[in-house]
């Protein structure tokens, strides 16, 4: 595996700040990978980014890109020094400059006949064609992002840093141009780290997805891995709706109140654990005898979402396809049914 | 590629990135040193143990020195207080016939140095002037006209000239309130006048002491106006003692006590500040209500009677004197040299003042750390000085250079160095010192203005600190650097006391012109030269008048205390 970034140990600390903004962040990308960083707001996420990109230094620990030590906290590389393009949250589009002018801004090393190459280049991975004359006031939000994506790729950048690419583009556009985004990203091949605290951005864009929490590096790993064995409560928490139930391991089970899931390695016969259940991993079946009873039904649109009081106290969310489906009203006896036996369990404290 | 290699190239390039911005650093420090440095001089002065001179001063005139200063202050204050508050509320709060035209013009006598103003008053009003011919033919041959040249006289003039600053910062203050406030007051029962009373004047304190603290400084600061009336200023006391006396200590312990009265300034402008941080609620202008009939024309003949004695009526007496000279053959021979002069001195100070805010302001962005910050904001506090202080300072520090350079050459065999002391250098030295805080505050908005992400995404696209500085913010601060070149050009060609004393000799601007013809009295030979000020002037503040408001040193000031 090439290395596209290799981050390692990073710390970071701000005056008048009592923790550590960043703490001992260790992860690797390999060339040509989107990786993208969750977190919630005040986690560190863009001080990380920043200071991969070279406009804050590391207290702390190594950033390496490519082949080249580009900080540590004895020596620091100019970020204009470090191969690197930025597409910051609003794009920052150089006002003054036309979008053909915005995107040739790094190329000035290049000569002419080389610049206009790379323009058309640049110009068709990222449907900018007929853009070159206009200025970034006459574009959409979405389309000053792609300039600045295209003015960052167009120096042959070995690593994009992106901050919330998607933050200021209207909500029915964002998702159209998160894949537009991973499409470019994918076809020019460069590394690429992404911050958000948006997970469906951060799902949308990336191979690879770590989760930042309190300046430190909680869990990293394909996005449908996190989000399906989420490292602790916190991350599951954090990555959607999570209901937890109260199970214990019996042989290959792990059993609990609405069936038995497969046991995950590491438990103990006996142990007590707790289950992870997700809104769609159940399914709800009416039953007059049944001891679980609908508490709230919400509709929205493609489904329902209950919240199902069941009889040990605890509270499960549920989403249920509209169609085809029988509608439960509140107070309603219901039985839970498993639609999987795959299930994630944490030990109890 | 082994391991080693790699940490020298990083090694190698962190130099680089350091050096680089570091770069901008060590310039910024070495300009406020440099700025700093002419104070230091003055102050210096202070603590030189030589007293004769001083302490016969002291014996003689310093207390009368001090009085005659506090109540020049004190009546300057409350006269323009007056005129500059109550012309902006006039114009941001009611509409009547010509307000737009005179809420611009109203800024006017801005243009006008109190120099040229005060010798336009004295010409006319003096005794055996045609006012008293007048006054005579119609009174009788022993009628008398009040003493122009008296404490009053003086008084006038500068408020006259100087309330445009207190007129532009509470006019913009009582412009920014909110609807809401007023209609609030109103239906609490407040009429028009309690509200302004209670409401306006207190909301609108801290840019009124801001104002107040400018006005009152140009006031100290005045050289030609004071000797001109023979009013006992510092400046003139301090012309006298240095250029009569040929003692520089003892007029440097004099510039001090100037410094001392600066500060106090300083400090109230502050203290009117810091005692009402208000911020205001965001909501639209408060409306202006329509004035009618009579009310209507007398507010309109208030503001044309203040612009017409401030501005109109000394620029035509100007022209007219200046139309009698050319047919005399006087004073427009000298005046294609004087122009030129000025003009020269004027373009390079610009430049320098310029190029010197950009460094430092960019300086302050490039390093957030906060001795950086604190010594650009002392640096300009210059601004605050009056040049006669400067200029004490300056011919100081060029002194002090000038036998280093001396005592160096003179070990090499070397002689007849040009002396730095009577250089053009001295002159430039002053107008940094002075109105590098007039070019910073734009260029500083400017700058604030451009968001951070810019600098950041050209860096990531290998461009370096230069490069950012020239492709990025030089073109997106185009309007700031065309306003503060034009702030600098105004003062520096109406800055009087500072040239006076720093000029090589023989090295004549259109100021030193008016100020040798008005010494004796020659009104027709200082004429063409002062048209020339104010026809300039006029020009620069007329096309200023949209941003001036926030571009004034006020907001520099503000900045000092961050």
């Amino acid at each position: 595996m090439t290395v596209g970034l290799r981050v390692s140990e990073l710390g970071k600390r701000f005056a008048g700040r009592a923790g550590p903004v960043l703490d001992g962040v260790t992860f690797d990308v390999p060339a040509g990978e989107i990786c993208a960083i969750l977190g919630p707001s005040g986690a560190g996420k863009t001080t990380l980014l920043r200071i991969v990109a070279g406009f804050d230094r590391p207290d702390a620990g190594s950033v390496v890109i490519g082949d080249r030590e580009v900080a540590s906290p004895g020596s620091q590389i100019a970020p204009e020094n470090r191969g690197i393009g930025f597409v910051h949250q609003a794009g920052a589009l150089f006002p003054h400059l036309t979008v053909g002018e915005n995107v040739m801004f790094g190329l000035h090393r290049f000569s002419g006949a080389e610049r206009r190459s790379r323009w058309d280049e640049i110009a068709e991975l990222c449907g900018l064609e007929g853009f070159a004359e206009r200025y970034p006031h006459q574009l959409s939000g979405g389309e000053q992002q792609r300039v600045s994506l295209a003015r960052a790729l167009a120096p042959r950048a070995g690593l994009v840093c992106l901050d919330e690419p998607l933050s200021n583009v209207d909500p029915q556009r964002r998702y159209e141009l998160g894949d537009e985004l991973r499409r470019i990203l994918k076809q020019a091949g460069t590394t690429a780290l992404l911050v958000t605290h948006d997970q469906e951005e951060a799902f949308s864009i990336a191979d690879r997805l770590g989760i930042l929490a309190g300046g430190r590096l909680v869990q990293i790993g394909a996005p449908q891995e996190v989000y399906r064995r989420p490292a602790s409560a916190f991350v599951a928490d954090f990555l959607g709706h999570a209901s937890f139930l109260r199970g214990v391991v019996k042989g290959a089970d792990v059993v609990t109140e609405i069936g038995a899931f497969d046991a995950v390695e590491g438990q103990s016969a006996g142990a007590e654990v707790e289950v992870l259940i997700r809104p769609g991993d159940c399914l709800l079946a009416a039953d007059d005898d049944g001891t679980a009873m609908v508490e709230s039904a919400r509709y929205a649109g493609e489904h329902w979402v209950y919240d199902v009081r069941l009889g040990s106290g605890r509270s499960l969310r549920c989403d249920i396809d509209a169609i085809p489906h029988e509608v439960f009203r509140p107070g309603a006896r219901v039985r839970v049914v498993p639609r999987t036996r795959e299930a994630v369990a944490f030990g109890v404290d | 590629m082994p391991a080693g290699s790699d940490v020298k190239r990083a090694g190698a390039q962190s130099r680089g990135f350091t050096a680089q911005s570091r770069g901008f650093t060590i310039v910024a420090a070495l300009l406020a040193g440099l700025v700093l440095l002419p104070l230091v001089a003055v102050a210096w002065n202070a603590l030189t143990p030589r007293f004769e001179v001083w302490e016969h001063l002291a014996r003689t005139q310093l207390g009368g020195l001090a009085a005659s200063t506090v109540a020049l202050l004190a009546g300057v204050g409350v006269v323009a207080g007056t005129i500059g508050t109550g012309l902006a509320w006039l114009v941001a709060t009611r509409e009547f016939p010509g307000r737009r035209f005179f809420s611009w013009a109203l800024v006017l006598p801005l243009a006008m140095p109190a120099y040229v103003i005060g010798f336009v008053f004295l010409s006319v009003f003096d005794y055996g002037g045609p006012a008293a011919q007048v006054w005579q033919s119609v009174a009788g041959a022993d009628a008398r006209l009040p003493e122009a040249r008296s404490y009053w006289g003086v008084v006038l003039v500068m408020s006259l000239v100087y309330y445009p600053y207190i007129y532009l910062l509470a006019r913009n203050a009582f412009a920014e309130r909110s609807m809401a406030l007023f209609e609030a007051a109103r239906s609490l029962g407040l009429g028009p006048v309690a509200a302004f009373r209670r409401l306006a004047i207190p909301i609108a304190r801290p840019a009124l002491a801001a104002g107040l603290a400018l006005a009152l400084m140009e006031t100290l600061a005045d050289f030609g106006t004071v000797s001109l009336f023979g009013y006992p200023a510092f400046t003139v006391s301090v012309y006298r003692v240095w250029f009569g006396m040929f003692d520089r200590v003892a007029a440097g312990q004099l510039a001090t006590v100037l410094l001392v009265f600066a500060g106090v300034l300083l400090a109230l402008e502050r203290w009117g500040r810091r005692a009402a941080k208000f911020s205001a609620p965001p909501g639209p202008p408060p409306s202006r209500a329509a004035l009618r009939g009579y009310r209507a024309w007398s507010a309109s003949a208030l503001c044309a009677f203040v612009v017409g004695i401030a501005f109109a009526l000394p620029a035509s007496v100007l022209v007219l004197w200046s139309v009698r000279a050319a047919e005399l053959g006087v004073a427009w021979q000298a005046l294609g040299r004087l122009a030129g002069n000025t003009a020269l001195i004027a373009a390079v100070a610009t430049v320098l003042c310029v190029g010197a805010a950009t460094a430092l302001a960019y300086a302050t962005r490039l390093d957030r750390s906060r001795p950086l910050a604190r010594l650009v904001h002392v640096s300009l506090l210059g601004y605050a000085i009056p040049g006669s202080v400067v200029a004490v300072g300056v011919l100081g520090v060029l002194a002090a250079a000038d036998r280093l350079m001396e005592s160096g050459t003179g070990a090499i065999g070397m002689r007849e160095l040009p002396l730095l002391a009577t250089s053009v250098v001295g002159l430039l030295f002053a107008y940094l010192v002075r109105f590098m805080a007039v070019a910073w505050l734009p260029v500083q908005a400017g700058l604030l203005r451009i968001t951070p992400a810019l600098d950041e995404s050209a860096r990531a696209l290998g461009a370096g600190p230069r490069r950012v500085l020239a492709t990025i913010h030089a073109p997106l601060l185009r309007t700031a650097l065309v306003t503060a070149s034009t702030l600098v050009l105004l003062d520096v060609m109406k800055e009087m006391p500072a040239t006076m004393l720093l000029r090589p000799f023989g090295f004549d601007t259109l100021a030193v012109g008016i100020w040798q013809a008005t010494t004796e009295s020659l009104w027709l030979q200082a004429a063409p030269p002062a048209l020339a000020v104010v026809v300039v002037g006029g020009v620069l503040v007329a096309a200023l008048s949209k941003t001036l408001g926030a571009a004034l040193p006020a907001g520099a000031l503000a900045e000092v205390r961050a």
